[in-house]
């Protein structure tokens, strides 16, 4: 439990605050709403560890979706210029596959090196334009940088602290997602999967 | 945690108020003060976008800020958007940090809760006609509307620039309690699910201590909830088998024995004519007599009277008729040679019946013409009446098929509005 003694920078009442969880605040005595300022980032810059935020998925806690049981091994926090995302590496058996969660939008999507050759280039790719495939068109519907804040867990890639990319995201044909990754060092990479409804995920408690 | 971490209050950039930000996420866009209507850009340090003055609130029993636990996860309300169609209704954007954002609407008394969804819906909902299957995912909805909603009212945080007079199409297809929401804007096109909540749980669920107001005409999604009329229906539906067993075996092996059977003459009905005797031996149970004519477009008024040691203790008249025929149609025919009396004696003994044709008619005249006909007689004893049988399971029928009946009527005017716009 993280408890702070900050006062209201509006009338000065002691603030009974515990960020653990949430950014916002509001002062009981003047009504003004409070926030604290990239509390996370700066948390999780100094020790290379992840802040804990709010999440459905838990390191080593199972969870099903559709009659599928999947245990989380790892875990991944990247910065984009909204805010952050989480990745999760997580088992069902013994195949494994990324689940990215971002407030609530659940994609699970499993690496595919092969999915297109050459890869787009990131640098002329707006969003809106569409990527050919096959037969197939795919949007790209978002394209930006991110910076991955920390690790934790096992992981199936060398996935460091600092480590910068820019990304594409893809929309096909029945919410079928595909993420393309241009790390600053290294090759690109393609991973393929559907966005999920979070309702539908059941934590095994 | 670091323990430099700063703090700081917003006020509206347009007029100073305090602003009540609720903890929406980093895709929250817009800050709307619900103070003097301006739209602040949540990622530019609170510009003014917009600012719609003089917004007149829609009436809601929940307001933002509020928290409560739907489908198990926590939300808090952090935005409002007032939409107006054929009426006037409430969008609550939720947000919480585990299952991101999701929509309560709140529009006549009635709650559906809304989350975006990705599938893509095989058909084209702005094409279907009303009442035409929609697949989407493992669902499949009716198409229900397509309507325009003008936003009149906008406050708290949303994940997009919402302006008061914006318009979006919209169209709905329903498999209640579910609902298919498309929203359809230029920029572009968002599929939500609903399912429709009680308001008591809703009520619940937010912890409100006031009365809801009472719900008005029957939403969409609203699915038919009737569990004690279901109740007593499904309870019925053995019953009714059971009286229909009931009845097949009184009338295989409880319709008594034959006593007597004697065939009148034509001559000896018109001017009456006393049976033999006839012996009835229990005389707790029913005796049944079948009269059994041979009338041909014709009908016959027959006067009978039960006899017992030569004193009369039963009488009765029984008119018959039988008629057929062609027409345009084909045959036809109406009426019956055969009816029915049943009655008890006073003891067991031996009884006589006396019968005669009082009156008649005779062809299309239908005259009093007493027509030619002779009649049999069988006398069944210890004859069981399926009669209060046949009552009972008609009554246990109509309990068996009330709540689909009762559906059905809800049914019809959830759709009578759409199906008179369509026609």
């Amino acid at each position: 439990m993280l408890n702070t003694t900050h006062n209201c920078p509006q009338c000065g009442s002691l603030l009974p605050l515990n960020f653990r969880y949430s950014k916002l605040a509001v002062c009981g005595h003047c009504s003004s709403t409070l926030f604290l300022e990239d509390a996370a980032v700066r948390l999780a810059g100094k020790a290379s560890v992840l802040a804990e935020m709010p999440s459905l998925l838990q390191l080593q806690v199972p969870f099903s979706y559709q009659g599928k049981t999947y245990t989380p091994v790892g875990h991944v926090r990247y910065r984009y210029q909204d805010g952050f995302w989480d990745e999760w590496w997580v088992l069902d058996g013994a195949d494994g596959c990324w689940v990215s969660v971002d407030e609530g939008d659940f994609a699970f999507e499993i690496p595919r090196p092969d999915w297109i050759h050459p890869f787009p280039d990131i640098r002329t790719a707006q969003v809106g334009q569409t990527v050919k495939r096959l037969t197939q068109s795919w949007e790209i519907t978002e394209k930006d940088l991110c910076t991955c804040e920390g690790v934790q867990g096992e992981l199936p890639e060398h996935i460091l602290p600092g480590e910068r990319m820019g990304y594409l995201h893809l929309s096909g044909p029945e919410s079928a997602l595909v993420t393309l990754e241009y790390p600053f060092q290294g090759e690109p990479m393609a991973y393929e999967g559907r966005w999920v409804d979070p309702f539908e995920i059941r934590v095994t408690t | 945690m670091s323990s430099t971490a700063k703090l700081r209050s917003i006020r509206c950039t347009a007029c100073g108020a305090p602003l009540a930000l609720h903890g929406g996420g980093h895709k929250i866009l817009t800050l709307n003060c619900q103070h003097c209507g301006a739209v602040l850009d949540a990622r530019k340090e609170y510009a003014v976008l917009a600012q719609f003055k003089e917004q007149q609130k829609p009436d809601c029993p929940l307001d933002i800020g509020m928290q409560g636990k739907l489908k198990g996860v926590d939300f808090t309300i952090i935005g409002m958007v007032g939409r107006f169609a054929e009426g006037e209704w409430v969008d609550l954007l939720l947000f919480s940090p585990t299952h991101g954002y999701a929509w309560l609407s709140y529009e006549n008394g009635h709650f559906t809760f809304a989350r975006r969804i990705r599938d893509v819906p095989t058909g084209d909902i702005w094409l279907l006609a009303v009442k035409k299957p929609l697949y989407v995912g493992n669902r499949t909805f009716k198409m229900y509307e397509r309507y325009q909603a003008d936003i009149t009212y906008v406050a708290g945080e949303l994940t997009w620039l919402a302006k008061v007079g914006d318009s979006a199409e919209m169209a709905e297809a329903i498999a209640p309690p579910w609902l298919l929401s498309v929203e359809r804007t230029a920029r572009e096109t968002e599929l939500y699910l609903c399912e429709y909540l009680q308001p008591a749980d809703v009520a619940a669920a937010f912890q409100l201590t006031e009365a809801l107001p009472d719900r008005k005409g029957i939403n969409p999604a609203q699915p038919f909830v009737s569990p004690r009329l279901e109740a007593v229906s499904r309870a019925a539906r053995p019953f009714v088998l059971v009286v229909a067993v009931v009845m097949l075996f009184i009338w295989l092996f409880m319709g008594g024995e034959e006593v007597h059977r004697e065939y009148i003459a034509q001559p000896d009905l018109v001017n009456g004519k006393v049976t033999k005797n006839f012996t009835i031996h229990d005389h707790h149970r029913l005796v049944e007599m079948q009269m059994e004519t041979r009338l041909n477009n014709a009908w016959a008024y027959l006067d009978v009277t039960v006899q017992h040691n030569k004193a009369e203790i039963y009488s009765f008249g029984k008119e018959m008729g039988f008629y057929s025929g062609y027409d345009d149609e084909g045959y036809w025919e109406e009426g019956s040679n055969t009816a029915y009396a049943h009655f008890k004696v006073p003891e067991p003994g031996e009884y006589t019946l006396h019968v005669q044709e009082s009156e008649g008619g005779e062809g299309d005249l239908a005259e009093q013409n007493k027509p030619p006909t002779a009649l049999t007689i069988a006398i069944r004893e210890s004859y069981t009446s399926p009669y209060y049988f046949v009552l009972l399971s008609i009554l246990l029928a109509v309990v068996a098929i009330a709540h689909a009946v009762a559906r059905g009527w809800y049914e019809s005017r959830r759709w009578a509005a759409v199906t008179e716009d369509d026609d």
